[in-house]
Protein backbone atom coordinates (compact mmCIF):
# COMPACT_ATOMS: atom_id res chain seq x y z
CA UNK A 1 0.00 0.00 0.00
CA UNK A 2 1.42 3.28 -0.70
CA UNK A 3 1.94 6.05 1.75
CA UNK A 4 -0.75 8.86 1.51
CA UNK A 5 -1.39 11.62 3.88
CA UNK A 6 -1.96 15.29 4.40
CA UNK A 7 0.33 18.20 4.06
CA UNK A 8 -0.58 21.68 5.89
CA UNK A 9 0.90 25.18 4.70
CA UNK A 10 0.26 28.05 6.70
CA UNK A 11 1.49 31.83 6.12
CA UNK A 12 -0.21 35.31 6.75
CA UNK A 13 -3.26 33.27 8.63
CA UNK A 14 -4.31 31.08 5.91
CA UNK A 15 -3.85 27.25 5.30
CA UNK A 16 -3.68 25.40 2.41
CA UNK A 17 -4.30 21.66 2.41
CA UNK A 18 -2.85 19.05 0.01
CA UNK A 19 -3.83 15.57 0.04
CA UNK A 20 -1.02 13.53 -1.26
CA UNK A 21 -0.47 9.97 -2.46
CA UNK A 22 2.71 7.99 -2.80
CA UNK A 23 6.42 8.58 -1.69
CA UNK A 24 7.50 10.87 -4.67
CA UNK A 25 4.68 13.68 -3.74
CA UNK A 26 5.90 13.34 -0.13
CA UNK A 27 9.16 14.04 -1.58
CA UNK A 28 8.32 17.42 -3.03
CA UNK A 29 6.20 18.28 -0.61
CA UNK A 30 8.91 18.35 2.43
CA UNK A 31 11.31 20.04 -0.15
CA UNK A 32 9.24 22.66 -0.92
CA UNK A 33 7.64 23.34 2.31
CA UNK A 34 9.47 21.36 4.98
CA UNK A 35 10.35 24.91 6.43
CA UNK A 36 7.71 26.75 6.33
CA UNK A 37 4.69 27.63 9.13
CA UNK A 38 2.31 25.67 10.45
CA UNK A 39 -1.42 25.90 9.93
CA UNK A 40 -3.52 28.12 12.77
CA UNK A 41 -6.42 26.68 11.68
CA UNK A 42 -5.50 23.18 9.59
CA UNK A 43 -8.19 22.72 6.99
CA UNK A 44 -10.37 19.57 6.33
CA UNK A 45 -10.73 19.52 2.81
CA UNK A 46 -7.81 19.30 0.71
CA UNK A 47 -7.54 22.61 -2.15
CA UNK A 48 -4.83 20.25 -3.81
CA UNK A 49 -4.33 16.97 -4.42
CA UNK A 50 -0.71 15.73 -5.34
CA UNK A 51 -0.27 11.91 -5.83
CA UNK A 52 3.11 10.28 -7.35
CA UNK A 53 1.79 8.09 -10.51
CA UNK A 54 2.49 4.34 -11.87
CA UNK A 55 5.13 6.34 -15.34
CA UNK A 56 7.11 7.64 -12.10
CA UNK A 57 5.30 11.21 -12.87
CA UNK A 58 3.27 13.51 -10.49
CA UNK A 59 -0.11 14.32 -10.91
CA UNK A 60 -1.30 17.95 -9.25
CA UNK A 61 -5.57 18.14 -9.65
CA UNK A 62 -7.18 21.10 -7.67
CA UNK A 63 -10.34 19.00 -6.02
CA UNK A 64 -10.64 16.48 -9.07
CA UNK A 65 -9.85 18.45 -11.71
CA UNK A 66 -6.58 17.09 -13.36
CA UNK A 67 -4.24 20.75 -13.34
CA UNK A 68 -0.74 19.20 -14.32
CA UNK A 69 0.88 15.98 -15.15
CA UNK A 70 4.76 16.00 -15.29
CA UNK A 71 8.16 15.30 -13.60
CA UNK A 72 8.90 16.68 -10.44
CA UNK A 73 10.70 19.84 -11.21
CA UNK A 74 7.91 21.39 -13.17
CA UNK A 75 5.02 19.91 -10.99
CA UNK A 76 6.92 21.92 -8.03
CA UNK A 77 6.97 25.05 -9.65
CA UNK A 78 3.30 25.05 -10.86
CA UNK A 79 2.25 23.53 -7.10
CA UNK A 80 4.98 26.82 -5.57
CA UNK A 81 2.19 29.04 -7.75
CA UNK A 82 -0.87 27.85 -7.07
CA UNK A 83 0.08 27.54 -2.72
CA UNK A 84 1.03 31.15 -3.03
CA UNK A 85 -1.61 32.60 -4.75
CA UNK A 86 -4.01 30.26 -2.24
CA UNK A 87 -2.48 32.01 0.56
CA UNK A 88 -2.64 35.44 -0.09
CA UNK A 89 -5.70 35.83 -1.92
CA UNK A 90 -7.42 36.65 1.19
CA UNK A 91 -4.97 37.97 2.88
CA UNK A 92 -6.46 40.97 5.39
CA UNK A 93 -4.26 41.19 7.81
CA UNK A 94 -1.13 43.13 7.11
CA UNK A 95 0.95 44.05 4.29
CA UNK A 96 1.36 41.54 1.92
CA UNK A 97 4.46 42.33 -0.47
CA UNK A 98 6.29 40.28 -3.92
CA UNK A 99 9.66 40.35 -2.37
CA UNK A 100 12.38 38.73 -0.84
CA UNK A 101 12.96 39.06 2.73
CA UNK A 102 16.07 38.23 5.21
CA UNK A 103 16.71 39.33 8.89
CA UNK A 104 20.50 39.78 10.42
CA UNK A 105 20.63 40.04 13.94
CA UNK A 106 16.62 40.26 14.21
CA UNK A 107 17.03 43.18 11.83
CA UNK A 108 14.74 42.33 8.52
CA UNK A 109 15.78 43.43 5.38
CA UNK A 110 12.81 43.53 3.21
CA UNK A 111 13.86 43.43 -0.77
CA UNK A 112 10.44 44.12 -2.62
CA UNK A 113 10.11 43.43 -6.63
CA UNK A 114 8.71 41.91 -9.58
CA UNK A 115 10.36 39.13 -11.59
CA UNK A 116 13.43 39.90 -12.74
CA UNK A 117 14.58 42.22 -10.93
CA UNK A 118 17.62 40.63 -9.36
CA UNK A 119 15.88 39.70 -6.01
CA UNK A 120 16.36 36.24 -5.60
CA UNK A 121 19.75 36.00 -6.47
CA UNK A 122 20.56 39.03 -3.87
CA UNK A 123 18.42 37.19 -1.27
CA UNK A 124 20.61 33.77 -2.11
CA UNK A 125 24.07 35.84 -2.12
CA UNK A 126 22.81 37.54 1.73
CA UNK A 127 21.76 34.10 2.85
CA UNK A 128 24.88 32.89 1.92
CA UNK A 129 26.37 35.47 4.39
CA UNK A 130 25.45 35.80 7.83
CA UNK A 131 21.57 36.56 6.95
CA UNK A 132 18.94 34.55 7.36
CA UNK A 133 16.99 33.61 4.38
CA UNK A 134 12.87 34.22 5.13
CA UNK A 135 11.65 34.39 1.52
CA UNK A 136 12.20 34.96 -1.89
CA UNK A 137 8.37 35.13 -3.33
CA UNK A 138 6.04 36.94 -0.58
CA UNK A 139 6.91 38.67 2.39
CA UNK A 140 4.13 39.82 5.62
CA UNK A 141 4.64 43.04 7.07
CA UNK A 142 2.50 44.34 10.33
CA UNK A 143 3.08 47.88 10.15
CA UNK A 144 2.11 48.41 13.76
CA UNK A 145 4.92 46.50 14.92
CA UNK A 146 7.18 46.35 12.04
CA UNK A 147 7.42 42.56 12.18
CA UNK A 148 8.63 41.21 9.34
CA UNK A 149 8.01 37.28 7.99
CA UNK A 150 8.46 35.44 5.05
CA UNK A 151 6.81 32.54 3.16
CA UNK A 152 9.68 30.37 3.59
CA UNK A 153 10.63 28.02 0.16
CA UNK A 154 13.26 27.10 -2.03
CA UNK A 155 15.07 30.21 -3.74
CA UNK A 156 13.79 30.06 -7.82
CA UNK A 157 16.84 30.90 -9.60
CA UNK A 158 16.17 31.43 -13.49
CA UNK A 159 18.13 30.18 -15.88
CA UNK A 160 19.62 33.50 -16.51
CA UNK A 161 20.69 34.23 -13.14
CA UNK A 162 22.55 30.20 -12.38
CA UNK A 163 25.75 31.86 -13.52
CA UNK A 164 25.65 35.14 -11.51
CA UNK A 165 25.49 32.35 -8.23
CA UNK A 166 27.31 29.95 -9.66
CA UNK A 167 29.86 30.30 -7.11
CA UNK A 168 27.20 29.73 -3.97
CA UNK A 169 26.09 26.56 -5.63
CA UNK A 170 29.78 25.04 -6.26
CA UNK A 171 30.32 26.02 -2.55
CA UNK A 172 27.53 24.27 -1.42
CA UNK A 173 28.28 20.89 -3.90
CA UNK A 174 31.76 21.11 -1.79
CA UNK A 175 29.93 21.10 1.84
CA UNK A 176 27.45 18.68 0.74
CA UNK A 177 28.94 15.98 -1.56
CA UNK A 178 25.48 14.43 -1.72
CA UNK A 179 23.06 17.09 -2.52
CA UNK A 180 19.45 15.38 -2.50
CA UNK A 181 16.94 17.99 -0.93
CA UNK A 182 19.33 20.90 -1.48
CA UNK A 183 18.25 21.57 -5.52
CA UNK A 184 16.08 20.45 -8.30
CA UNK A 185 16.32 21.15 -11.69
CA UNK A 186 12.88 22.88 -13.07
CA UNK A 187 12.04 24.47 -16.31
CA UNK A 188 13.91 27.43 -17.17
CA UNK A 189 15.88 27.08 -13.63
CA UNK A 190 16.77 25.33 -10.71
CA UNK A 191 15.29 25.36 -6.81
CA UNK A 192 17.62 25.96 -4.20
CA UNK A 193 17.14 25.24 -0.56
CA UNK A 194 18.28 27.90 1.60
CA UNK A 195 19.58 25.75 4.15
CA UNK A 196 21.49 23.93 1.97
CA UNK A 197 23.59 27.34 0.83
CA UNK A 198 24.14 28.21 4.30
CA UNK A 199 23.28 26.32 7.65
CA UNK A 200 21.92 29.03 9.09
CA UNK A 201 19.05 29.17 12.48
CA UNK A 202 15.78 30.10 11.05
CA UNK A 203 14.84 33.89 12.60
CA UNK A 204 11.34 34.10 10.63
CA UNK A 205 10.45 37.00 12.93
CA UNK A 206 11.56 40.30 13.23
CA UNK A 207 11.61 44.29 12.77
CA UNK A 208 11.51 45.23 9.41
CA UNK A 209 14.18 47.80 9.28
CA UNK A 210 15.55 48.49 5.80
CA UNK A 211 14.12 48.30 2.72
CA UNK A 212 15.68 47.82 -0.81
CA UNK A 213 14.87 47.98 -4.00
CA UNK A 214 16.85 46.20 -6.25
CA UNK A 215 17.85 45.92 -10.39
CA UNK A 216 20.11 43.25 -11.04
CA UNK A 217 22.31 45.01 -14.69
CA UNK A 218 25.14 42.86 -15.68
CA UNK A 219 28.03 45.18 -15.86
CA UNK A 220 26.22 47.83 -14.14
CA UNK A 221 28.49 50.38 -11.36
CA UNK A 222 27.26 49.24 -7.95
CA UNK A 223 25.07 52.38 -6.54
CA UNK A 224 22.96 52.51 -3.38
CA UNK A 225 20.85 55.35 -3.07
CA UNK A 226 18.44 56.38 0.06
CA UNK A 227 15.03 57.01 -1.55
CA UNK A 228 12.76 59.68 0.12
CA UNK A 229 9.97 58.29 2.08
CA UNK A 230 7.31 59.48 -0.72
CA UNK A 231 9.77 57.42 -3.56
CA UNK A 232 9.80 54.62 -1.07
CA UNK A 233 5.91 54.62 -0.38
CA UNK A 234 5.27 54.51 -4.34
CA UNK A 235 7.56 51.99 -4.86
CA UNK A 236 6.07 50.11 -1.91
CA UNK A 237 2.49 50.42 -3.35
CA UNK A 238 3.68 48.97 -6.57
CA UNK A 239 4.67 46.01 -4.65
CA UNK A 240 2.08 44.85 -2.88
CA UNK A 241 -0.06 41.87 -3.83
CA UNK A 242 -2.91 42.12 -1.42
CA UNK A 243 -4.56 45.95 -1.44
CA UNK A 244 -7.49 44.72 -2.86
CA UNK A 245 -8.42 43.04 0.43
CA UNK A 246 -7.58 45.91 2.56
CA UNK A 247 -8.76 49.58 3.65
CA UNK A 248 -7.96 52.34 1.21
CA UNK A 249 -5.85 49.58 -0.69
CA UNK A 250 -3.54 49.72 2.50
CA UNK A 251 -2.18 53.24 1.67
CA UNK A 252 -1.99 54.44 4.98
CA UNK A 253 -0.75 51.15 6.36
CA UNK A 254 2.00 51.74 3.33
CA UNK A 255 2.74 55.32 4.47
CA UNK A 256 3.10 53.98 8.10
CA UNK A 257 5.64 51.40 7.21
CA UNK A 258 7.38 54.73 5.02
CA UNK A 259 8.02 57.11 7.65
CA UNK A 260 9.43 53.94 9.62
CA UNK A 261 12.21 52.21 7.47
CA UNK A 262 14.81 53.02 5.69
CA UNK A 263 14.67 52.68 2.06
CA UNK A 264 17.34 52.37 -0.98
CA UNK A 265 17.26 51.78 -4.52
CA UNK A 266 20.39 49.46 -5.74
CA UNK A 267 21.67 49.26 -8.94
CA UNK A 268 24.22 45.87 -8.89
CA UNK A 269 26.14 43.58 -10.96
CA UNK A 270 28.47 42.37 -8.10
CA UNK A 271 27.63 41.20 -4.61
CA UNK A 272 30.75 42.07 -2.55
CA UNK A 273 29.52 46.12 -2.32
CA UNK A 274 26.08 45.28 -1.10
CA UNK A 275 27.48 43.22 1.76
CA UNK A 276 29.88 45.85 2.81
CA UNK A 277 27.54 48.67 2.47
CA UNK A 278 24.84 46.08 4.73
CA UNK A 279 27.07 45.80 7.29
CA UNK A 280 27.92 49.55 7.65
CA UNK A 281 23.94 50.46 8.17
CA UNK B 1 -0.28 78.52 -20.19
CA UNK B 2 -2.86 81.54 -19.63
CA UNK B 3 -2.17 82.57 -16.05
CA UNK B 4 -6.12 82.95 -15.56
CA UNK B 5 -6.81 79.40 -16.03
CA UNK B 6 -7.97 77.92 -12.63
CA UNK B 7 -6.18 74.45 -11.37
CA UNK B 8 -8.40 71.68 -9.44
CA UNK B 9 -7.69 68.91 -7.85
CA UNK B 10 -8.93 65.43 -9.55
CA UNK B 11 -11.28 64.15 -6.83
CA UNK B 12 -10.79 60.43 -5.59
CA UNK B 13 -6.97 61.18 -4.43
CA UNK B 14 -5.69 60.01 -0.74
CA UNK B 15 -3.06 62.31 0.09
CA UNK B 16 -0.41 61.43 2.89
CA UNK B 17 2.32 63.66 3.35
CA UNK B 18 5.71 62.05 4.08
CA UNK B 19 8.42 64.86 5.22
CA UNK B 20 8.50 67.85 2.64
CA UNK B 21 6.89 65.47 -0.06
CA UNK B 22 3.43 63.65 -0.64
CA UNK B 23 2.41 60.67 -1.77
CA UNK B 24 -0.69 60.17 -3.59
CA UNK B 25 -3.18 57.30 -4.17
CA UNK B 26 -6.12 56.63 -6.32
CA UNK B 27 -8.44 53.78 -4.87
CA UNK B 28 -10.95 53.19 -8.04
CA UNK B 29 -7.86 53.95 -10.77
CA UNK B 30 -5.24 52.11 -8.45
CA UNK B 31 -2.67 54.51 -9.00
CA UNK B 32 -0.27 56.08 -6.94
CA UNK B 33 1.82 59.31 -7.71
CA UNK B 34 4.69 60.65 -5.90
CA UNK B 35 5.33 64.66 -5.70
CA UNK B 36 8.28 66.54 -4.83
CA UNK B 37 8.36 69.31 -2.72
CA UNK B 38 7.79 72.08 -5.10
CA UNK B 39 5.19 69.93 -6.91
CA UNK B 40 3.74 68.85 -3.33
CA UNK B 41 3.15 72.22 -2.33
CA UNK B 42 1.48 73.81 -5.99
CA UNK B 43 -0.66 70.30 -5.80
CA UNK B 44 -1.93 71.02 -2.23
CA UNK B 45 -2.94 74.79 -3.21
CA UNK B 46 -4.94 73.86 -6.67
CA UNK B 47 -8.13 74.06 -4.91
CA UNK B 48 -10.61 74.98 -8.07
CA UNK B 49 -10.73 78.85 -6.82
CA UNK B 50 -6.97 80.00 -6.93
CA UNK B 51 -5.86 81.06 -10.56
CA UNK B 52 -2.53 80.22 -11.71
CA UNK B 53 -1.49 83.86 -11.20
CA UNK B 54 -2.76 83.65 -7.80
CA UNK B 55 -1.01 80.43 -6.71
CA UNK B 56 2.30 82.16 -7.91
CA UNK B 57 1.38 85.55 -6.02
CA UNK B 58 1.05 83.30 -3.07
CA UNK B 59 4.29 81.82 -3.45
CA UNK B 60 6.34 85.22 -3.81
CA UNK B 61 5.00 86.17 -1.08
CA UNK B 62 5.94 82.78 1.15
CA UNK B 63 9.26 82.87 -0.66
CA UNK B 64 10.93 86.00 -1.84
CA UNK B 65 13.38 85.16 -2.15
CA UNK B 66 12.66 83.14 -5.20
CA UNK B 67 10.71 85.45 -7.22
CA UNK B 68 12.07 84.90 -10.17
CA UNK B 69 12.31 81.50 -10.79
CA UNK B 70 8.41 81.00 -9.13
CA UNK B 71 6.56 81.55 -12.17
CA UNK B 72 8.92 79.15 -14.12
CA UNK B 73 8.16 76.32 -11.20
CA UNK B 74 4.25 76.82 -11.02
CA UNK B 75 3.91 76.42 -14.96
CA UNK B 76 6.35 73.56 -15.38
CA UNK B 77 4.73 72.02 -12.02
CA UNK B 78 0.69 72.58 -12.98
CA UNK B 79 2.20 70.75 -16.40
CA UNK B 80 3.86 67.66 -14.55
CA UNK B 81 0.10 67.59 -12.27
CA UNK B 82 -1.63 67.92 -15.35
CA UNK B 83 0.05 65.23 -17.22
CA UNK B 84 0.13 62.89 -14.58
CA UNK B 85 -3.31 63.48 -14.22
CA UNK B 86 -4.16 64.55 -11.09
CA UNK B 87 -4.79 68.29 -11.69
CA UNK B 88 -7.74 69.72 -13.98
CA UNK B 89 -7.07 73.00 -15.55
CA UNK B 90 -10.65 74.91 -15.26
Amino acid sequence: MRPQGNYQIGFAENCVNISWKGRKAFDILTFLFAHGSECASPQKDPDFILKSTRDNKLALRRKRKLIHKGNSGNTAVILLDMVIHELAKDCKKGLLFHGSALSYNGRGILIPGQSGSGKTILAAWLDNQDYNYLTDEMALVQPEILSLNGFHKPLHIKDRSIPVIKSLISKQDINHPTPPAGSMFVNKGMLLCSNHVNDSVKDDECKIKIVIFPEYKAGAAFQMVRLSKANAGLLLIKNLINARNLKSHGFDQIADLSRNVTAYSLTYSDFEPIVNELYSL
Amino acid sequence: MKKTKIPKQIAGFKMEALDDEVLLYHQQKTTGVYLNKIAALIWQLCDGKRSLLKIENLLKEAYPEDVMSIPDDVDSAIKHLNGIGVIELL
